[in-house]
């Protein structure tokens, strides 16, 4: 088990090294030159000279990503030119909202879709399947930006029971912080749950049908206890794998919520740094989005085994 | 990276679905047969939606740009989905929003299954070096934000038609490649494939008259949802206004214009939202009836 694990940690340097240069090159080969993107009409020959010398625009692209590394590899992804704060200390203020809303945005998505989903597929064909299953597929079809707005409009502008826009600490104010992130959780809760539900459903079909269950069933078990205990568990596989991907890419990807109800997460940030062609910050944030994407499915690899045990012995 | 290893676990145990006369998997059998009516109502929702994009500059319907009336007006049979907060009439407007989004989305699709589905049918058909370098770029470039990707592009380059179709098409690359590759892969084992190689048949006409024909039903299904993913994709760009710019009327602006007024007039949020859903939702079940006709492996996506 360690060693599986060891040698799948391994798999993952020459990943992130690839997703480092890539991350560099995009943002270095896109046309325009930052210098004048970021001087704009202002651009004098000297400030022109001054702003390539101190982003090191003037020496090889190699030189420069070498450098870039070696300081990311120490925590230092260089500093916005807007404010000179350090990009490290930017992302380290914007991460933990992000991932406290997809947190809670997973947590609301489970516990919609799992019983849903375990329901629907003891009675396939039922009404709550079938019913479960065609709003399934309708959520799929809403964007999360105008499922979002649509929100805001009727419990935060008509009802009042949220707020619009804006985010509370959660050190500082607990109650408020639950407030401020239900709207942009269930928004993207919204989403996920539909994926979850077919999943999970299509899964525990397969599941009831095994052997196993019939014996389960033979013995007179009570079926609420085959249900949760016998087949829950082996039919979570798909479901535990798209949670994985979709925190990994939600960790950039939920943007658009941030941006619609002012989360200071790090899509905010990212988006704004790309409004004001931060680009050191874009770079920092855009590695630390794909690593972090990375980083979350190797943990998944990870659980597996957990789940089940046959994957253990076929692995190792 | 790990969805070929739960493929392998899948299979590897017994889940076979035996059919039952009450189980679902009869159903999909019987379904299988036909597309069904709800796959022709899909498909005529969005040949009507193409037909007023292409016609929407020659149909009789008011300006879309200009003011006409009083603002905000509820719907009636002058202005049947009401007017926006400046007068303007809203069906004329979501009319002329159509374009945009089904250009960016079929053109970006179009030109993502031309480059990656290419790729995905020779890496699928040669294997070796070249399937590797194409499923190993391909599984990395997931990893990276997409949309956040496609802003970066949107905004260096400047919005416009063009650069937000170059961003989507580009960004669509990688996940239509694995998946044309995946079933290029299942089809070149099969018997046919190896008898022509045995009767001397060359590799490029063996890819063209044997595998092409066989991966275009799974790619254009495939090809169906992506657009769908395309048009809401080009709908988060136009929302944050790194597509096409405003006075031009597209879905997404429509959206962010009506966000800030959603408390006085929530229709103009409503229609062009609307709008969208039904056309994605009609993309949608199209691409999954025609998965099911074709009988492609479930789970593509």
């Amino acid at each position: 088990m360690a060693g599986l694990a060891l040698r799948k940690f391994l798999l993952l340097i020459p990943v992130v090294f690839i997703v480092s240069v890539a991350t560099f090159l995009l943002l270095n080969l896109l046309p325009g030159n930052p210098v004048y993107l970021i001087l704009g009409p202002g651009a004098t020959p000297k400030g022109v000279a001054q702003l390539t010398a101190q982003l090191h625009l003037n020496r090889p692209i190699y030189d420069r990503y070498a450098d870039w590394l070696w300081a990311a590899l120490h925590g230092n992804f260089g500093e916005s030119y807007l404010n000179h704060v350090a990009s490290s200390s930017l992302i380290k203020q914007a991460l933990p909202v992000t991932l406290e809303l997809l947190i809670y945005s997973q947590v609301i998505a489970l516990a919609v879709s799992v019983p849903l989903g375990v329901y629907a597929a003891r009675r396939p064909g039922g009404w709550v399947d079938q019913g479960s299953s065609s709003v399934a597929f309708g959520l799929l079809a809403a964007p999360a930006f105008l499922v979002g707005v649509l929100l805001v409009g009727l419990f935060a502008v008509h009802w009042h029971l949220f707020p619009a826009t804006g985010y509370r600490h959660l050190s500082s104010d607990p109650g408020g912080n639950l407030r401020s992130l239900f709207l942009p959780s269930v928004t993207l809760a919204v989403g996920l749950l539909a994926v979850y539900l077919r999943l999970l459903r299509s899964d525990m079909i397969a599941t009831l049908q095994q052997d196993y269950i019939t014996v389960a069933r033979a013995k007179g078990l009570r079926p609420r206890y085959i249900l949760w205990r016998h087949a829950f568990r082996p039919s979570m596989f798909s479901l535990v794998t798209v949670i994985g991907l979709n925190v990994g890419a939600l960790i950039g990807g939920a943007f658009l919520v941030e941006v619609i109800f002012g989360i200071p997460g790090i899509g905010s940030l990212t988006l704004h740094s790309i409004y004001q062609r931060d680009y050191l910050v874009v770079q920092a944030c855009v590695l630390i989005i794909a690593v972090g994407y990375v980083l979350v499915n190797f943990t998944v690899d990870l659980i597996y085994p957990l789940l089940d045990p046959r994957v253990r012995r076929v692995r190792s | 990276m790990s969805a070929p290893e739960l493929d392998v676990v899948q299979f590897g145990g017994p889940a076979v679905v035996i059919a039952q006369p009450d189980d679902p998997g009869a159903e999909v059998v019987a379904a299988k047969k036909r597309l069904g009516w709800v796959f022709w109502l899909s498909s005529g929702w969005v040949g009507l939606v193409v037909l007023a994009a292409i016609l929407s500059p020659v149909l009789p319907l008011q300006d879309p740009d200009l003011p006409q009336t009083m603002p905000g007006l509820a719907p009636s049979g002058a202005h049947w989905f009401g007017t926006d907060d400046l007068g303007r009439d809203l069906f004329s407007r979501v009319v002329h929003g159509a374009p945009v989004s089904l250009i960016v989305g079929f053109a970006s699709i179009g030109l993502g299954l031309a480059v990656g589905g290419t790729l995905g049918l020779l890496a699928g058909y040669f294997r070796g070096f070249l399937d590797q370098v194409v499923t190993g770029f391909s599984n990395i470039l997931l990893a990276f934000p997409a949309l956040v990707l496609g802003l970066a592009i949107v905004t260096f380059w400047g919005p416009s038609l063009l650069h937000v179709t170059i961003a989507i098409a580009v960004l669509s690359i990688a996940p239509l490649a694995l998946v044309v590759r995946g079933s290029t892969v299942i089809y070149s084992e099969r018997e046919f494939v190896a008898a022509a190689r045995m009767l001397g048949t060359s590799n490029r006409r063996i890819i063209v008259r044997e595998l092409l024909p066989n991966v275009v039903p799974s790619a254009v299904s495939l090809g169906l949802i992506s657009v769908a993913v395309a048009i809401v994709a080009e709908g988060g760009l136009s929302f944050l206004g790194l597509s096409v710019r405003p006075p031009t009327p597209t879905w997404g602006n429509m959206i962010a214009e009506g966000q800030a007024v959603i408390g006085q007039h929530p229709l103009i949020a409503l229609w062009p939202g609307l709008a969208m859903f039904v056309t994605v939702l009609a993309l949608n079940f199209a691409g999954d009836r025609l998965r099911q006709y074709f009988d492609v492996k479930e789970g593509g996506l």
